[in-house]
């Protein structure tokens, strides 16, 4: 386990710094005049030269680059060029918002998506039909065009949840509870429907497994037999499309925290993009691909605790 | 009760009830409490950092400003009382309120004044430009000074009401307390405690504020909501008391019973830098930049791109700058017959002009200005490029001519923009041996400058350095709390209009 752990902990920084780098470069080649863009149209030539200085934008793109490293090496990812503020500190401040999104949305799909994807593989009928459909619907019908029916119809007709804004947990959890359930609604239907469509197939092809037959011929009840030894089965492919949900869920909030107007990390990053912050580009970027490979890391560990064959490969 | 009225009642029934059990808040209290929707987040709380436009009315809520722009775009007395040009107009006298302090605790005071003149101008922060004609300063006693210009700056007093004005605690002047905290003058005090940064700045009443009259809340909030959507949304949904919205979003603010306050501010237009043909050798004849300004039918483009709201123009001055001239407005009526003509004589009947991309803000009048220009003969080559380095890339000189929406300001504000060797937006430096002209006799007479700002601007409309387009309306909203009264050349009302409904 421990090899394992060692192995992909070495391909996730591997992950890291391949993908770190390239796009430091690539923000360098897409960017140019950062100096106006921070002080705006009517900066004089002066102002431009200073600012350059003071950003380090007047030293070779390597030597920037390496400094850069450097300190990232150390947790220290620099100032945002454009708040002001620490990188760190800032996405301290607005990875809570996100994450809370998504750790939230994606229980309740996965919660969702697998009693109902269970329920019409084991009963089929109408149930199957509705999952089915709802599949389609669900990729069919973007989230935003859902949040943007939530608001009018919850918000702004029935004034039963704010239009927009966030409340900190600590400061009232009712209005946190209120500033959330539609953002979440939005998100989790569409991956709801996708999810339990897949966990259908799954546990469908594991019911006609023979290992199934032979616990119903031993006696045990249909109840046990799904519970205790279909869905550990079907688990698998379960958390691996729920693993590539969240992490499609991460860049999808971009998207709902604009119409809700949450501060989470979705805003930041378009604003450090279209105003070539690079410092708080790289920031969001790094801790993004650690989520990611982290979530990697945990469903694979899952998956070797649900499945010893997984264990053994 | 018919089908969908009964559908929605039992969808929300069920929530209305749970979230009724624990109970709503209510949005307005009984003291006037003001929520405004902001476009724009603030960068850095220091003065120096201060930009106009649309983060204006933040600052606003803690920092007073030197002088006051009223709702008639006249010069009103602020943190200071009274003041005097010398006969030369290089030297401004300056008288200031007293007993005025900050809200740590320090006086206002000639010192202070100087600190907070240095900070703005020399913060390199987005407006230092508007200061630079500064150069030093004289302590004249406890609440006097002079500020010494090298040069007439005729919009100084202007500046010093709007961004480049704006006074800070004189201890944390460039600090990054300040950067992260404001600490004024102002009639409100930033609650630290209620706010997050990037999405909601509370303010409290300043209990020891010395002019009560401005101070009419007894808290201002403002939420950061950058997408329109979110803005009408919060506005309908009584979130806010006031935003700004656009042409295309005011129909369901007005639907839902708001209040519309109209303004304008910007002018969109083509901006031909290239006037000595240095990149396009045919925009350096004045025939075909006249063709160009032939070939639009203003009037059907404001109807396509702006639902018809705002006004078609042919010249860059607004109606509020006292350099606006009405006859103007016909020097260039839609006639592709003319603009053809123009082209031929000059030699150029089929003409290709690049200018960079603009179908990410406004692919309507993307698609409108290449039919318009192809009619006449003019290919127009949009230019992919990163929408992030749009206003760098064409400060750069990169381009020929490109669109921009351009601000309207007071004369002398204009011309810096516009017309001046130096201006803003005359990225190839191109001359004039008329507007040099007025420019100097408006520096020797600034008393004078609306007759020669009216003179540069009849230069520039026959000389057609710019294709102007239409006058775009500000589509400023307020709900039933609160009202407003939007100001000249600035893009959303300043906070000490605003006023709650009785």
């Amino acid at each position: 386990m421990l090899r394992f752990l060692a192995k992909r902990l070495v391909s996730g920084l591997s992950l890291l710094f391949v993908i770190s780098t390239a796009t430091y470069f690539l923000i360098y080649s897409s960017s140019s005049n950062i100096a106006i863009n921070i002080l705006g149209e009517g900066a004089t030539p002066d102002q431009i030269k200073l600012k350059d200085a003071q950003l380090g934008l007047n030293q070779p793109l390597t030597t920037r680059y390496l400094h850069w490293l450097q300190h990232a090496l150390t947790g220290n990812f620099g100032i945002s060029w454009i708040n002001n503020d620490s990188v760190v500190s800032e996405i301290a401040r607005r990875l809570p918002v996100t994450l809370t999104l998504v750790l939230i949305a994606i229980a309740l799909a996965a919660l969702f998506a697998t009693i109902l994807g269970t329920l019409a593989a084991v009963r089929g009928g109408w149930i199957d039909k509705c999952v089915q459909i709802g599949g389609v619907l669900g990729f069919a019908i973007p989230g935003f065009l859902l949040a943007i029916f939530l608001i009018e119809f919850l918000a702004i007709k029935h004034h039963i949840f704010p239009a927009t804004g966030w409340v900190k947990f600590g400061d009232s959890p009712y209005n946190w509870l209120r500033s959330i359930t539609l953002p979440i609604v939005s998100l989790v239907l569409a991956t709801v429907t996708s999810a339990a469509q897949q966990i259908r197939s799954a546990v469908k092809t594991v019911l006609e497994r023979d290992f199934v037959r032979t616990l119903t011929s031993r006696g045990l009840s249909r109840r046990e037999i799904i519970l205790r030894h279909v869905l550990r089965s079907a688990a698998p492919t379960g958390l691996t499309v729920l693993s590539l949900q969240f992490i499609g869920m991460l860049g999808g909030t971009v998207i709902i925290e604009h119409i809700f107007a949450l501060p989470g990390m979705g805003d930041l990053a378009v604003n450090a993009t279209t105003s070539s912050d690079t410092p708080l580009i790289m920031g969001i970027v790094v801790f993004t691909v650690i989520i990611v490979i982290i979530v990697n890391l945990v469903v694979d560990l899952l998956n070797g605790w649900l499945n010893p064959k997984v264990r053994v490969q | 009760m018919n089908s969908k009225r009964k559908l929605g009642a039992l969808l929300s029934a069920p929530l209305a009830l749970v979230f009724s059990l624990v109970g709503v808040s209510s949005s307005h209290a009984a003291a006037p409490t003001l929520t405004i929707g902001s476009m724009t987040d603030i960068k850095s709380w220091d003065p120096s950092q201060a930009h106009l436009g649309h983060m204006v009315p933040m600052y606003q809520a803690a920092y007073d400003t030197f002088f006051l722009r009223d709702s008639s775009g006249n010069i009103q007395p602020d943190l200071v009382k009274s003041w005097r040009w010398d006969a030369t107009n290089l030297n401004l006298q300056m008288q200031l309120q007293s007993g005025v302090k900050f809200t740590d605790g320090e006086s206002w005071d000639s010192a202070a004044a100087v600190a907070n003149l240095d900070n703005n101008r020399k913060g390199n922060g987005p407006d230092a430009a508007q200061l630079s004609a500064i150069t030093s300063e004289t302590i004249d006693g406890p609440l006097a000074l002079t500020v010494h210009l090298q040069s007439v700056n005729p919009a100084l007093l202007t500046y010093l009401a709007g961004s480049s004005g704006f006074v800070g605690a004189p201890k944390l002047l460039g600090t990054p307390a300040l950067a992260a905290a404001p600490v004024g003058t102002g009639a409100y005090i930033y609650n630290a405690a209620a706010s997050s940064k990037g999405s909601k700045y509370v303010f409290t009443a300043n209990p020891n504020y010395w002019n009560k009259s401005e101070q009419k809340f007894s808290s201002v909030t403002f939420l950061v909501l950058l997408d329109i959507t979110a803005r009408l949304n919060a506005l309908v949904s009584g979130q806010v008391d006031a935003t700004l919205l656009s042409v295309q979003t005011a129909p369901a603010a007005k639907a839902a019973g708001l209040t519309l306050h109209e303004n304008f501010t910007d002018v969109s237009n083509i901006q031909l830098f290239d006037r000595a043909g240095a990149k396009i050798k045919a925009l350096g004849d004045v025939r075909v930049r006249q063709a160009m300004n032939y070939a639009i039918d203003r009037a059907a483009l404001l109807k396509a791109d702006q639902n018809g709201i705002g006004a078609a123009t042919e010249q860059m001055f607004g109606p509020n700058s006292g350099a606006y001239l009405a006859s103007l407005d016909s020097a260039y009526p839609y006639d592709p017959a003319k603009a053809k003509a123009l082209l031929a004589a000059a030699g150029y009947p089929k003409l290709t002009i690049p200018m960079p991309d603009i179908s990410f803000n406004d692919p309507t009048l993307q698609a409108f200005l290449t039919q318009y220009y192809a009619a006449v003969g003019i290919t127009i080559q949009w230019v992919s490029g990163s929408p992030a380095n749009y206003v760098s890339d064409q400060k750069s000189g990169k381009d020929a001519a490109s669109w921009f929406q351009l601000f309207q300001g007071s004369p002398w504000e204009e011309i810096q923009l516009i017309a001046a060797p130096n201006a803003t937006w005359n990225v190839f430096g191109s001359t004039d041996p008329k507007i040099a002209r007025y420019i100097t006799q408006i520096q020797d007479n600034p008393k004078q400058i609306n007759t020669y700002a009216t003179q540069i601007n009849q230069e520039l409309v026959s000389q057609a350095w710019y294709v102007p387009l239409f006058r775009l309306s500000q589509q400023f909203f307020t709900g039933s709390h609160v009202t407003v009264v939007p100001e000249p050349a600035q893009a959303v009302p300043s906070l000490f209009n605003y006023s709650p409904v009785a």
